[in-house]
């Protein structure tokens, strides 16, 4: 019977739909959102449609040309898709209308004059020099308010510098090699998406319970009077606030563990978030995101006044305390407030203590901002935190 | 020989711009149904939040159950079970749920089941509470306030805002537990209320006690008062030819005319023969005895519904 206010205060969070669906399905809702449209936004799977449409009949240049897109229109694994697929199209057109229509991202065009022009600079180039209007162009057609559409043109480009550099090879001019090296700073393991976002919906669904469930809870128990009429019986005041967060804590673990299981299922995350450390910046998160939901809970009046206050200031919070995108290169007018913002350190930290990008702050700062918060809020809370006008004895 | 199980001495709590309990003192008798009889912001509810533990006082004494205390401790809230004047619990309980969070904070409790049946909401044990009516609802706020089987119990308006039927039912209830002889602490501004419930009421306005007494005592310092009510067309009346009789003051309420007197027999002669006279329909002429509402008129000079 001890625990018989944590039960009811669990069973009432169960029973409400609101509840259910912000702190326990939102999160995989937006993970799912974030990690599908950064995923392809950055290459991982990403698959440009072009048409190519030639002109230039047989020849040498064209045929180079040709075997290049073939390379880059096929793959290894016959499961991966390619980086270009090549739409068959009977005439510029047609092709300039799927391109309006969105169905193809890219136009590559090869004028009547291309083979010509490229035997030039391979036969002629070493005893003579070649005009501007005969030099080979390929032409690459594209939509540049397509974000799609202007990466794969932006890619087309580069892989076409790549052909010129290799025909100018075989043609023994002299261009020195370009050796490239990749290498992960402040990255211990492979950079996954579905790992960075993990870390930024595991804060945000620490703040959905412990600031706004919680917070608007206080609030609402404050002004329908349920606090008070508890203050009528013998229950001490450290036991209601105790029940409370207990069960706002039950929540962040249940929203913790669904979304870790989905995360794992379905979009193959790391352990990473078990390691000592992360571990450690979890439970930082739910403490701070608890002792703002208290603080709620004590500034309030009425729960909708809470409920305002708490989006006007979580709002900007998770945006721009770096849950979703990286925010240390913001621009000067809202760096102030990353650097002010708890959740930025609890969003670096996670992500530096998971081995996925180091955060270019002090490591200590990432854990002592967080608590700093935390003390200033609770004092605050202690401070202003009414039951209603009343007190228990 | 009767017990006081409370006592509350020259109490004060005032605010920054109102004394909402202006020095009272009072005391009760352990099985008695005392009830604070007041208008909205008399200082009822004040009063009985200080002496429950929710609200200070900023002076005054008080002595529970022997005891005296400057705020009421948990030993004593053990003892007592209280009923606030606005119902609401944690959203989403079922009612047999509600019964066991609150018996989860006292030492000893009541039966579940025998609190469900004592406010009859042996139907309604599964169902949401906010799913139920206002009357049901308050049922459940005073089984709340009996699940500890408390020696004293504060019922803060428990009928407003209630429909007739539900207002006999918690009624019933109240009249139970006095039959039980639990000391009940009530307040309301139903008159009607207090004089069928009360052993002494307590009349407060202005966060004063204007006088406190048996009902059948405060009714009977109105002497052998009567008072003759009828509807008439007030636009043909001459209220002042009405005083010149041998009444007290002729008050008027909507289309009603109420004049009390204590010469019965002549005014009631009187007022036949001048409505004659003067070719005036009397409707719904009554006669009826002094009540509540009365004696709250006579010491302040308006009504508690005012």
């Amino acid at each position: 019977m001890r625990n018989q206010l944590f039960k009811s205060l669990l069973i009432s969070g169960l029973r409400e739909k609101e509840t259910i669906f912000w702190i326990l399905l939102f999160p995989l809702i937006l993970f799912t959102i974030m990690v599908l449209i950064f995923s392809n936004m950055t290459g991982e799977d990403l698959n440009f449609k072009m048409a190519v449409i030639d002109h230039s009949g047989d020849g040498m240049g064209s045929t180079i040309i040709h075997q290049v897109f073939e390379d880059i229109s096929t793959t290894e694994n016959p499961e991966d898709d390619p980086l270009y697929s090549i739409i068959d199209v009977k005439n510029k057109d047609q092709a300039l209308v799927l391109l309006k229509e969105q169905h193809i991202d890219v136009i590559v065009e090869i004028p009547e004059n291309f083979n010509q022009n490229f035997n030039k600079v391979v036969f002629f180039s070493k005893i003579s020099s070649i005009s501007t209007d005969n030099k080979p162009t390929i032409i690459v057609e594209s939509v540049p308010m397509r974000n799609l559409s202007k990466l794969a043109s932006d890619v087309m480009k580069q892989i076409l510098a790549e052909v010129n550099l290799e025909a100018a090879k075989r043609m023994n001019i002299s261009i020195p090699d370009a050796t490239i090296s990749t290498e992960m700073v402040g990255q211990t393991q492979d950079f996954n998406y579905a790992d960075y976002f993990l870390a930024g919906i595991l804060i945000m669904g620490f703040f959905s319970t412990g600031f706004l469930n919680m917070g608007i809870n206080m609030t609402y128990f404050r002004r329908k009077g349920i606090f008070k009429r508890f203050a009528c019986t013998p229950i001490k005041k450290s036991k209601l606030i105790s029940a409370t967060i207990l069960s706002n804590l039950v929540f962040m673990v249940m929203s913790f563990v669904i979304l870790l299981i989905y995360a794992k299922l379905f979009y193959h995350v790391t352990w990473a978030i078990f390691y000592p450390e992360s571990i450690l910046f979890i439970l930082i998160s739910a403490i701070l995101s608890l002792s703002f939901g208290i603080f709620l809970g004590s500034v309030s009046k009425t729960p909708n006044g809470a409920s305002g206050l708490a989006n006007i200031l979580f709002f900007p919070m998770q945006f721009l305390g770096g849950l979703y995108f990286p925010v240390f290169d913001l621009s000067p007018a809202v760096r102030w407030f990353v650097y002010i913002n708890p959740i930025t350190y609890l969003a670096a930290g996670m992500r530096q203590s998971m081995g996925l990008m180091d955060a270019p702050l002090p490591y200590y700062t990432l854990f002592l901002i967080p608590i700093l918060w935390t003390a200033v809020l609770l004092l605050i809370s202690v401070k202003i935190f009414k039951w209603d006008g009343g007190e228990i004895a | 020989m009767s017990k006081k199980i409370l006592e509350v001495k020259n109490l004060k709590k005032y605010y920054p711009t109102v004394k909402a309990v202006d020095d009272i003192s009072f005391s009760i008798e352990k099985g008695t149904v005392f009830t604070l009889l007041g208008p909205n912001g008399a200082g009822k509810t004040t009063t009985l939040e200080i002496i429950e533990g929710i609200k200070k006082a900023d002076e005054g004494r008080i002595v529970f159950f022997g005891e005296e205390l400057k705020q009421v401790s948990d030993e004593a809230k053990q003892k007592i079970g209280v009923s606030l004047q606005s119902t609401n619990f944690i959203p989403h309980l079922k009612v047999k749920e509600v019964f066991e969070l609150f018996a989860s904070f006292f030492k000893k409790s009541l039966p579940i089941e025998e609190v469900i049946g004592f406010v009859s909401l042996e139907e309604k044990r599964n169902d949401l509470v906010e799913k139920l009516s206002g009357g049901q609802k308050q049922r459940v706020a005073i089984g709340c306030a009996l699940i500890n089987d408390p020696e004293m119990v504060f019922l803060d308006e428990p009928t407003t805002g209630l429909d007739p039927q539900a207002r006999r039912n918690i009624w019933g209830i109240i009249e139970h537990l006095k039959g039980q002889g639990k000391t009940v602490f009530l307040t309301t501004h139903y008159m009607e209320e207090a004089q069928k419930l009360s052993d002494m009421v307590c009349i407060m306005d202005y966060g004063k006690i204007i006088a406190i007494d048996t009902p059948s005592g405060h009714i009977k310092k109105l002497g052998e008062l009567n008072y003759v009510e009828f509807a008439a067309d007030l636009e043909q009346l001459d209220i002042d030819e009405l005083n010149a009789w041998d009444v007290e003051e002729v008050e008027i309420e909507g289309d009603k005319v109420i004049i009390p007197t204590k010469s019965l027999h002549i005014v009631l002669e009187k007022l036949l023969s001048w409505a004659k006279r003067k070719e005036l329909d009397l409707n719904d002429i009554s006669i009826r005895q002094p009540n509540l509402e009365d004696v709250f008129l006579s010491l302040t000079g308006r009504r508690l519904r005012d």
